[in-house]
């Protein structure tokens, strides 16, 4: 195993540099994802990069803030934010190695995103609009559904590579032969159909539409503006990007690096890039084949998760 | 064993591709659906006849693929098409699409623990794939029950037909081609006469609840008595 | 020398024959659907269908012979295997196909006046019957149990669309519950087939190694010995659900009343008569081959339970029943049961009763489905309530009605009293005396329902005015020979028969 516990300062380096790279890149993959899925449904689109103005317009505006709001509410971004920002630490990307490394458990991460959430539906609440209460509602059926499938995809995973640490698990998929077993191909389903639900896409929720009967977390940042918009953007692409790279990782690790060599790490970096943008493309091509689900049906397509992942547990034992 | 992966790889592949049928509810959803899982098991049967070097078994996967994701998918689409899309679509099913999810996980962790009652020996390929073939069959069984839409039930039995299949190639390795190949024309023939059935129903029927009434010949009524 | 030359000329001559035999056999109905197909006249159709069951039921009387001599014919590499079990299901296969279309050649034509049918759907008709009697001819006669399946799965394929030929909610109902129950038992019944080739060819030490021939009954038949017994057991088990739900064994038979009561009468009949026996036949192969390899009180306590249940279920069914057809229906359900109970039982006596019972029930029963469908025609209904003085208003059938009612129920003179009486004192002389008991307050419970109901029907004042008259000699020349045969076979079996008998009995005697 490459990593050891006692780091150098280029090894923090490294970790910083991945770090530095999740939150450039995250607006741009947003954007380009917007981009296949225009060009896919016959749209020219805006420009790849259009995420990032559309955060630095957002910076520059004042706020606008509800007289009945409480301190929560203007909180709640950048405690969003910064969950998320720690959670970047612990993931690696394109190295096996994350400044975080021994504290960067996997239930950790669970923890985290459910804290950045958690804040959020609070803040959807505390505008006390009719909106936010819509949002909220829905997104606490879904993510109440999502939680325990991720856990059980999760688990799979863990139990197969005998930890729970995030780098550990890492460092085993980097060094594995193709699909060791048939229980993380159900993980992988599963785990796939809830990147698509935690990160908005089409079958769960439809961020590019405002319309009150279909958007799940567009009501609930309805009522934000200026920077604080700016922040849940940003996280929002973070988390996006982390989930996918979680994906990435732990089930298509071909080319991730587990030394500090340059050559090494500038391969496992554009096949990294590589493999994002080609999950990237599949996702959107989903997007414009599937049309929007009904509200209640969404715990179908959740379940079909968790029978996947429970499947995979069956496969554990036999 | 050096197919050990790809045979587990591809077993995988087939039970999710039969668990994904389970939460459709639109006629061709359903059909589409099927269509995957049979492009899966035909890929299976050539891997198998590759494994057993059996030119039989090539050709029943071609025959597979060309009859059960071709041809029968086409014609089930074809029939109906004019059926109005109340006979198309399960609203209120028996079982709910989430508990025969749940139902359909136990059905697989079943076929599993029972498969592992026979000795099997060392046959790698009944071992990898007989309860897959089992679950099929049992999920198969699963929709027929659970679904009230007559058109559903022919997938269910089509689901339950490619289980049948997989059952005989994974347990013998094949039986012999002539079978086999009566086999396919009674599931053509038999998807023919189901699709003039569902044809009749559809303006036969006025509504779809009709269907599971009881005939109305009990229901005469001893007038004189 | 010249002795010797002699021999093997007569036995290839006896060869050739045989082949001709079974070929023509199978051949005659398909030429009959294709001559339907092309000439598309009624009274030409009409025609064609008779002659070829009237030729079908030649060849296989000709056949017959040569079974009573050689006991046993294997033709075409093994293709086709013939004893004298199968025999007896193909003389009942191509009697009651023949009697069956020259009834139909009334029903259908009354159909036809009425403007019930038009002219295609009697063409439909015929090349349905012709299809599915081949379809029938098939199963007793192939050796392959692989391909004994499929021809019964193509029998029901073929009788959903003989069934639906009228367009109405009933019949599409009940043909759509006929296709997907039958369809799935016989699923069932693969699995055990399968299951019986995997007996066959696996070696707990060797690999599977596949054979062509490994799949016949003669050659599961001669390794029964050496099957694995687990496999054995849970092979039968899907063998007796599958073709059980095709026989119409309790409680899979929840198709049956529908499918029988919806269909033309005369299919109705052949669905009665002989189809449920070809299922039947499947299972008794089976069993066969179950007793051979691990002794036969497994699948005797099977096939004891699962009859018993089936005549206990058709009995209360009776009891209660409303529809005519409905009521054959069940009381087909109940002589299945009394079939594969006596089966069950075993013994030479026994064997040999329900041998003749499966005769005897495909003598009356479509004598009973002959006779409700002219019933039905003239009342223009099934509900029994509104069928008064049959005596009165069609003497003739009423009378071959009640004929054949007093015989299903088990009254001597008749056929079926003999065979149940054999069935009843081998049970009781064995040590089946608890299922015995039972068999006989079910069969009181059935009598009671059954001719109360007969009564009812034939007797009385008919309450609207209907014009008295039999509908067609031809029906009346068909119900007259099954009422003849009734009466006969009740009286003394005739020798060819009973040695067929005899060596069908002694199959089961041997393992």
């Amino acid at each position: 195993m490459p990593i050891e516990t006692s780091a150098s300062v280029s090894d923090i380096l490294i970790g910083f540099i991945q770090f530095m790279i999740i939150i450039i890149l995250a607006p741009l993959l947003t954007g380009i994802m917007r981009k296949i899925k225009a060009i896919t449904q016959k749209r020219i689109g805006s420009s790849i990069f259009q995420t990032y103005f559309d955060i630095l317009k957002l910076m520059k505006k004042n706020e606008v803030i509800s007289q009945e709001v409480s301190w929560i509410f203007r909180f709640s971004p950048w405690i969003i934010f910064s969950s998320t920002l720690v959670v970047a630490f612990f993931i690696p990307i394109f190295v096996v190695y994350s400044p975080f490394g021994l504290g960067g458990d996997i239930i950790l991460v669970i923890g985290l995103f459910g804290l950045s959430r958690f804040f959020l539906m609070l803040a959807g609440l505390d505008v006390s609009s009719a909106f936010g209460g819509i949002g909220v509602s829905r997104e606490m059926m879904i993510s109440s559904l999502i939680e325990p499938a991720l856990f059980l995809a999760l688990f799979t995973v863990a139990v197969t590579y005998g930890s729970t640490n995030v780098e550990i698990i890492m460092s085993h998929t980097a060094e594995s032969s193709i699909l060791i077993s048939a229980s993380l191909l159900f993980s992988l389903f599963g785990f796939f159909i809830i990147v698509m639900a935690e990160t908005g896409k089409i079958p769960f929720d439809n961020p590019a539409t405002h319309l009150e009967l279909t958007m799940v977390h567009e009501a609930m940042v309805l009522e934000f503006s200026g920077k604080s918009l700016a922040l849940i953007e940003l996280s929002q692409s973070i988390k996006q990007l982390l989930l996918m790279s979680l994906l990435i990782n732990f089930f298509i690790p071909w080319g991730l690096s587990t030394s500090f060599s340059i050559s090494e790490m500038i391969v496992g970096l554009l096949v990294f890039l590589l493999k994002m943008v080609s999950l990237g493309i599949l996702i959107a091509y989903i997007e414009t084949k599937v049309a929007k689900w009904r509200l209640f049906r969404i715990p179908d397509l959740i379940f079909l998760s968790l029978a996947s992942g429970l499947m995979g547990i069956i496969f554990l034992f036999i | 064993m050096m197919y050990n992966n790809i045979l587990i790889f591809l077993s995988g592949t087939l039970l999710i591709a039969t668990i994904v049928l389970i939460i459709k509810r639109e006629f061709s959803e359903w059909v589409q659906a099927y269509k995957y899982q049979t492009i899966v098991l035909s890929i299976i049967t050539g891997v198998i006849g590759y494994i057993t070097n059996n030119w039989e078994i090539y050709l029943a996967a071609i025959i597979t693929f060309s009859l059960k994701a071709v041809i029968v998918p086409k014609i089930l689409i074809k029939v109906t098409e004019k059926i109005n899309y109340d006979f198309k679509i399960e609203t209120k099913p028996y079982i709910s699409t989430r508990m025969s999810l749940v139902v359909s996980t136990i059905l697989v962790a079943l076929s599993y623990f029972l498969t592992q009652q026979i000795h099997l020996g060392e046959d790698v390929i009944a071992t990898s794939f007989l309860p897959v073939s089992i679950s099929l069959l049992l999920i198969g069984l699963l929709v027929m029950i659970g679904r009230k839409i007559a058109l559903n039930q022919i997938v269910g039995l089509l689901i339950l037909e490619n289980g049948l299949f997989l059952f005989a190639l994974s347990l013998t390795h094949g039986i012999s081609l002539i079978i086999e190949i009566g086999i396919f024309i009674d599931i053509l023939v038999g998807i023919v006469i189901s699709s003039i059935l569902i044809h009749r129903i559809g303006y036969t029927f006025d509504n779809i609840d009709d269907i599971h009434q009881k005939p109305a010949s009990i229901e005469y009524t001893e007038e004189d008595d | 020398m010249i002795r010797r030359l002699i021999d093997m000329i007569n036995s290839s001559i006896t060869l050739l024959l045989e082949s001709f035999l079974v070929i023509s056999i199978v051949l005659t109905p398909i030429l009959g659907g294709i001559l339907v197909t092309i000439f598309k006249k009624k009274k030409l159709v009409e025609i064609i269908s008779v002659l070829s069951t009237t030729f079908v039921l030649f060849l296989t009387f000709l056949l017959l012979l040569f079974i009573i001599d050689f006991k046993k014919i294997t033709l075409f590499n093994e293709f086709f295997y013939l004893d004298s079990l199968s025999m007896i299901i193909l003389l009942l296969i191509s009697f009651v196909g023949f009697v069956s279309s020259i009834y139909s050649v009334n029903y259908m034509g009354k159909q036809y006046q009425d403007g019930i049918v038009d002219d295609k759907h009697l063409v439909r008709y015929y090349q349905g019957f012709n299809i599915f009697l081949f379809t029938m001819l098939l199963v007793p006669m192939i050796n392959n149990a692989g391909l004994m399946w499929v021809a019964i799965e193509a029998t029901t394929l073929i009788s959903v669309l003989l069934i639906m030929i009228y367009v109405k909610e009933d019949a599409i109902r009940s043909a759509w519950k006929y296709l997907i129950i039958a369809t799935v038992g016989l699923s069932f019944a693969l699995i055990g087939t399968i299951f019986f080739y995997y007996a066959n060819i696996h070696d707990p030490l060797l690999q599977v190694q596949p054979e062509e021939d490994k799949i016949n009954w003669t050659n599961m038949l001669e390794n029964s010995k050496s099957m694995d017994p687990m496999i054995v057991k849970i092979a039968f088990i899907f063998i007796i659900i599958g073709y059980g739900t095709k026989a119409g064994i309790a409680p899979m038979h929840t198709w049956l009343p529908d499918a029988h009561s919806e269909s033309p009468t005369p299919i109705s009949a052949m669905l009665s008569g002989v189809l449920l026996n070809c299922a039947l036949y499947g299972i008794l192969r089976f069993h066969l081959i179950s007793s051979g390899s691990i002794g036969p009180e497994f699948s005797d306590n099977l096939l004891i339970i699962f009859g018993l249940l089936s005549v206990g279920i058709a009995s209360f069914s009776i009891l209660f029943q409303k529809d005519m057809k409905r009521m054959l229906a069940y009381s087909s359900v109940e002589n299945i049961g009394i079939v594969t109970l006596a089966f069950g039982f075993g013994g030479f006596i026994a064997i040999y009763g329900a041998i003749l019972h499966m005769i005897n029930h495909a003598i009356v029963k479509p004598l009973m489905f002959f006779a409700s469908g002219k019933i039905s025609q003239k009342y223009e209904t099934k509900a029994m309530s509104k069928i008064k003085g049959i005596i009165t208003i069609m003497p003739i059938t009423g009378i071959m009605f009640l004929i054949g009612g007093l015989a299903i129920v088990g009254l001597p003179p008749f056929n079926i009293f003999l065979s149940k009486f054999m069935i009843l004192s081998s049970g009781f002389s064995s040590d089946h005396i608890l299922a015995s008991s039972v068999l006989i307050i079910f069969l009181a419970v059935i009598f009671i329902g059954f001719i109360r109901n007969l009564v009812m029907m034939s007797f009385g004042k008919p309450k609207t005015q209907i014009k008295s008259g039999e509908l067609g000699y031809l029906s009346i020349v068909s119900m007259g020979m099954l009422v003849a045969f009734i009466i006969i076979l009740g009286i003394y079996i005739p020798g060819p028969l009973d040695i067929l008998i005899h060596d069908a009995v002694n199959i089961f005697q041997q393992i």
